[in-house]
């Protein structure tokens, strides 16, 4: 069975950009959430193996979104995606549990090299 | 005009803005895979004046707005013409998305929202503050309506630090205008970090991205 991921940015072409990347190489993406509540609400509706999170969003702060996943005990790895690479931000998100911090711009090669060293 | 930095301060203000231009411009080149460089950094420290783009420049243009919050206050504004617009789409997206209309916004604000991070990821680094840029806006306006809606941050911030600069790629047409604003609070920093060893280990340690993306 091919591995769940659900996308939460609200830069349509990172979603576009991230969707094809990972549908190409087999994963099911089982939602597309352009903000922090739409990303939580269909977090705990489908359970995805693999989030990827964008740090910055128009209702919230991805680290909101993470501490929601962390007390609703979802089981995902979470790959922070963000533009913004100051090392107080990544050390945050890493503390509060995220998986990996890929800063943007990134290849399909990164993406891909951090979700099979997690998965 | 009044100088509210000394001259030692403004060479290091110049250290910190060239080495954050020259990071957008590395995030530009991996972005559209092309060698992209900054050209003329223009650094202002005036009360008042208004900025003024050349009478060269074209009077539709598309304006990319960011807000930085957190410890330090400023404004980003990415400015393109329609061309600058098509190039980048035709260099950045593929197959039907390139002449999809929203798509081509969608990349722009990327774009910005990239840029952006990257200049601002330095100074929080460089200054060891807590910011980040808000979610980027996107205006189609005339070029005064662009004038304008810098000088309303410039006159909300009351006294300001600008820095002006372009992008160029000597592959295709087009040139980006990159403008900053910012509070009084980043001269203060400025002040502050003067004699900070970290700090001036990490400019020293960064200036390579001067030299490889900055043109003068």
């Amino acid at each position: 069975m091919s591995k769940t991921v659900l996308i939460i940015d609200d830069s349509a072409l990172s979603r576009t950009i991230i969707n094809d990347a990972l549908k190409k190489v087999g994963f099911e993406v089982v939602g597309l959430a352009v903000n922090g509540q739409k990303g939580i609400d269909m977090a705990i509706i489908h359970e995805p193996d693999i989030i990827t999170l964008d740090n910055i969003l128009p209702d919230m702060l991805g680290s909101d979104v993470m501490k929601v996943i962390k007390e609703e005990n979802l089981n995902a790895k979470v790959i922070v995606i963000s533009a913004v690479g100051q090392d107080s931000h990544k050390t945050k998100m890493l503390e509060l549990g995220a998986d990996y911090y890929l800063v943007k711009p990134f290849t399909n090669k990164d993406l891909l090299d951090v979700i099979y060293s997690l998965v | 005009m009044k100088n509210i930095l000394t001259h030692d301060e403004i060479l290091l203000a110049r250290d910190i803005i060239n080495i954050a231009m020259a990071n957008a411009s590395n995030a530009f080149t991996q972005m559209a895979g092309e060698d992209f460089k900054i050209h003329s950094v223009a650094i202002q420290e005036k009360i008042g004046e208004k900025l003024k783009f050349k009478k060269n420049i074209n009077d539709d243009l598309i304006v990319l707005a960011s807000t930085i919050e957190g410890e330090i206050h400023a404004e980003s504004f990415l400015i393109l013409n329609h061309n600058d617009a098509y190039e980048l789409a035709s260099l950045m997206l593929t197959g039907d998305m390139e002449n999809n209309e929203i798509m081509r916004d969608a990349m722009l604000l990327e774009i910005d929202n990239i840029l952006t991070a990257s200049v601002v990821t330095q100074f929080a680094n460089f200054f060891d503050l807590m910011i980040f840029g808000q979610v980027p806006k996107i205006f189609r306006m005339k070029k005064t309506e662009a004038e304008n809606l810098i000088h309303d941050k410039v006159e909300e911030f009351e006294l300001h630090f600008s820095v002006k600069t372009n992008f160029i790629t000597h592959q295709s047409k087009f040139y980006p205008k990159f403008v900053w604003v910012f509070s009084n609070y980043f001269l203060n920093q400025i002040k502050k970090v003067k004699e900070n060893e970290k700090t001036l280990e990490l400019i020293s340690k960064n200036k390579g991205l001067i030299e490889k993306y900055i043109l003068n």
